[in-house]
Formats: C-alpha cells, structure tokens, sequence
C-alpha cells in the first residue's frame, strides 16, 4: 500500500481506515464532505496558487478542483491511494487545462501582468524579492504544463518520486524521465533570459 | 556565481515561498459546494442507470434534429460526442460549456462515470471525456483514462473517439507507449453524412474478402453504423439476402429488424446471430482524404481497422457503391495511423 506524505499538505499521518470511513460518509453526507473539504483546502489551494501565481485564477481554479470532485466521489475507489493524491490529480489536470488556455494568450499579454506579488508592502528589497519571484514564476509558466506539473509536485509541494507517480497517475520511471526533461527545459528557459538581458 | 543564484534551485526555493496565506478554507466555496452537493444527489439515481441516460441520449440526439429545423442559433451551441466504449456507441448531444456527466455499466459489473463537456481549443471546439471520475474497461482492462488534450499515463490499450458539432472526430487511442504518455491522437476524421440506406449495397463480402477476413464463404455480415445512426447489417444466409438493423425503438430499446420487421432476440435465425458474434464491421469514418475506415470487431481477432476509398467514380450506374479495398491495419499497442500530433 502506497503511502502519500506530503510535506506541504499539513496532514503527517495518514490513516488509511478513517480516510474511508469519512470518504464513504461524504458520498452521501454534505457535512461530511465539507470535511473532506476543509482537510484539504488548504493544500490543493497552496499548490495550485504556487502553480498559477495569481490569487483569483487560484480562487476559480480551486473552486472548480472542488466540484469536480463533489460530481466525481462517488466513483472513488480505495486502492491505497490517498484522497489527497486523487485530489491532486484533479488540480493538476484543472491548473493543466488552464496553463494551456494561459500559454496561447500570453502571445499577446504580458506575463508579468498575470503574476502577483507574494508580498503587497513592498519595501525596496522587497521590490527586488518581487521582481525575483516574477521572473522564478514566468519561467516555470513558460514550460509545458506537464513539466510545470512534474516539478511544482516534486520540488513545490516536495513530494517524493512516488507520490508524484501517484498523484500523476503514471510509472515511476515516467516520473523521473519527465523530471529530467522538465529540469532541462527550466534551464535552457532561464539561460534564454539570461542571454537576453545580458548586455551586447 | 551570478548564475549559481539565478539557477533553477533559487527558481524552486523562491516559488516555495509563495504561501496561501490569506485563508485556510472559502465558507463561500464551501456553501456553493453544499448546495451543488444537494443538487447533485438529487440527480444521482438518474445517472446510474445506463438506459435511462441511453434513453436520455436518444432524445437529446433527435432534438438536434428538432433545432436544426428551426432553431440554428440553438443548434450551433450544442456539439455532439460520441463515446465508443468496448464497441457500445453512445452519441450525446451537449450543451456548450456545461459538463454532462453519465454512467455505464462496464462488463465487469462496476461502473464508469464519463464527464463531457465542451472546452474552446484553438483549433477549434472538441469534446473531452475525462476520466478522473473513475475507470474506464476498455478491452476488458479497468484503467482510467482521459481524453482530449490530457493525456494520462498508465497501463491503457483501447480506442475512444471524440466529436464535435463541426463534423470532425478524433479516433483516439489509448496505449501506454515507452514514453508512458498514455494518449495519441491517431486520426481526425470528418464524420460520415449519408442518407439512410445509401450503403446498403456495398459488397460487404468483397471488402472482407479482400481484407483476407474470413467471412465463412456466402455467410458475411455486415453492420455498418453511419454517424452515430442505427447499425444496418446484410446477411447472407441460405441464399436468401436479408437486410438486418439494430435499432432502437419508440421506448428507446435496442430492438433487432429484420427486412425491418422486429424479431426477438430468441428468434433470431442461429446462423445470423452466430454470424452476428463472430463478425460485424460497426463504424464507418471518412478522414479528410475521402478515405473511409471501417472499423471491424472480430470476436477472435479484436479490433481491426480496414482503410478503404470511395470517391464519385466509386458509384457505377445503378446508384452502388463500390469501396475498394486499400489497405487493413491491425490495431495493437504498436500500431499508429498517421498520427496527428
């Protein structure tokens, strides 16, 4: 049985018999899916606010992540696999479908304008931090969603290699092949602007 | 050292920081969620029985005959799907930008829930089935799939198809290639437009011969499913040329006609029905060569997939239509049809 331990998720201990009992509940129970809601709110808000950088795409996408899953549950079955984890999916596939809408405007709209600072009292070095984290962001947006996808989980919200095969729903080995070329990609994305800004 | 501090370390350290700090759950996503919650249950029952939706299905798809008689601004804001699910053919209107969510029964006793809805793509508008909500058997294998432009990875074989209002199908096939991507699309193909009968007369018997598919010498079947339509099929058997359709009826039931008299299921003659199991062609596509593929289900030979042409010089003076044989192609997980993308 594969355990999901995300660091990121504020759950340390995962209990496999009373996640069933209360998915089971919230098949049919309002309050016990609100629940399963608030256990998890936090975390797939979290990852997909760090995925899109921009608080009310975040707000809309986690709204969506959520009713996917209220008209989904009842089709989850417990094979060992974490709430959580299916919930990832879920987001994963829904910031997937958004970065794709997202990369065809971006022909025509500034990135920069689409990210928010993770600070709004802005000192000078804070400016700069802002700037920094801009930039960090418009590279990872920059790459396919699959690859943002494989590096947000793994290094974003540090999960293992495994749970990153779980979440995505693929082979171990297809995590580690995407990782490297999601890696490669990022990199070969930040030494383009590196070139560009660097002065003739 | 400037490029030490730039590199994709700092990237990920710089991303991790970005913290959803502003709350630590919405009341307001909460209640929408509770009051979908509500709705959702109250749906629930209807959406677990396959031919109360099959039948749903059937009314939606005449209503599009319904708008396009007098309602074309109604008709350009719904598209139709089709899903192909172990050779059982379902087509779907749905509404623009709402999801349709339905289940089937898979052959193993479970369920499978299939959400639809209409998204804009750039290249136009396509249906996506996404198959989050559970596991899908195709070819007997329980795995969970998803189609459209997200690819899944995963131990998948199978065929699923997508179709929209502007009459192109995606024939799409599930794999689990060393890449693990789990999803290519092999062929868009504009869907088949034919008045009823008008294929009626094709030498089904010289297609299937030519194919090298045995056919059992005078007892070939066809059943040729145009466009999501009823199955018509032309047996031979005891000499004698029968014309024989799977149809549904006014209750929306899959009923058999044969030389459009409805006979049961018990009555049907042995030699048919075997014939009926051993063989049938059920689809008929046309890719934007003018070629056609007919898809060919063969009990002990899984799926098959003749490309034939047929053209205006394919029509000889007695209003037939005579389809030439190009090429078969065996569907395995190696095989690819002119991949797309």
């Amino acid at each position: 049985m594969t355990e999901l331990s995300i660091a990121a998720s504020g759950v340390d201990l995962w209990c496999p018999d009373t996640e069933r009992d209360l998915v089971e509940r919230a098949k049919h129970d309002s309050g016990a899916f609100a629940l399963l809601y608030r256990q998890h709110y936090r975390a797939i808000a979290g990852y997909v606010f760090r995925r899109v950088g921009n608080e009310h795409a975040a707000d809309d996408l986690v709204a969506e992540v959520f009713l996917t899953a209220l008209r989904s549950l009842h089709r989850f079955r417990h094979r060992g696999v974490p709430i959580r984890a299916w919930l990832f999916r879920i987001a994963t596939n829904t910031v997937n479908r958004w970065a794709k809408k997202q990369r065809r405007r971006w022909g025509t709209v500034s990135l920069d304008d689409e990210i928010e600072a993770p600070v709004t009292k802005r000192s000078c070095a804070e400016a700069k931090i802002s700037s920094k984290a801009k930039s960090a962001q418009h590279a990872m947006l920059s790459l396919s969603p699959k690859h943002q996808a494989v590096l947000s989980l793994h290094y974003l919200e540090e999960m293992s290699l495994e749970d990153v095969a779980t979440v995505l729903g693929c082979r171990l080995g297809t995590v580690k092949s995407r990782l490297s070329r999601a890696r490669e990609a990022l990199r070969e994305r930040l030494n383009r602007r590196r070139s560009s800004r660097a002065p003739s | 050292m400037r490029h030490h501090n730039e590199g994709i370390e700092d990237v990920f350290d710089m991303l991790k920081s970005r913290e959803w700090t502003h709350r630590s759950a919405d009341p307001q996503l909460e209640e929408r969620l509770m009051q979908e919650f509500r709705s959702t249950k109250s749906q629930g029952g209807i959406a677990r029985y396959r031919t109360l939706i099959v039948a749903l299905a059937v009314v939606l798809v005449g209503g599009v005959g319904f708008a396009a008689t007098g309602a074309a601004e109604t008709l350009r804001k719904k598209f139709m799907v089709m899903i192909d699910i172990n050779g059982e053919v379902s087509e779907f209107e749905v509404p623009e930008g709402e999801p349709m969510v339905w289940t089937v029964d898979d052959k193993d006793g479970g369920e499978t829930t299939i959400q639809v809805q209409h998204i804009d793509l750039a290249d136009g508008n396509h249906a996506w089935v996404d198959g989050l909500a559970g596991d899908i058997a195709i070819d007997g294998k329980a795995t969970a799939v998803f189609v459209g432009d997200e690819a899944v990875d995963g131990d998948l074989s199978g065929l699923l198809k997508s179709g929209d209002c502007g009459g192109k199908m995606k024939l799409i096939k599930v794999t689990a290639d060393a890449e693990g991507e789990g999803l290519e699309t092999l062929k868009v193909m504009r869907k088949i437009h034919l008045a009823d009968g008008e294929l009626e007369d094709i030498d089904v018997q010289k297609i299937l011969a030519d194919a090298g598919i045995d056919g059992e010498g005078a007892h070939a079947v066809k059943m040729i499913k145009i466009g999501g339509g009823d199955c018509a099929m032309k047996a031979l058997g005891d000499g004698e040329k029968k014309t024989v359709m799977i149809t549904k009826d006014e209750n929306g039931e899959q009923v058999i006609r044969i030389n459009g008299e409805i006979v049961d299921d018990a009555d049907l003659d042995p030699e048919i029905a075997a014939m009926l199991e051993k063989m049938e062609v059920r689809e008929g596509l046309v890719d934007d060569d003018g070629n056609h593929i007919i898809r060919i289900g063969a009990s002990e030979g899984g799926e098959r997939m003749i490309k034939v042409s047929v053209g205006t010089d394919g029509v000889d003076g007695d209003g037939q239509i005579r389809i030439n044989v190009d090429e078969e192609v065996i569907l395995d997980a190696n095989t690819e049809i002119d991949s797309d993308n």
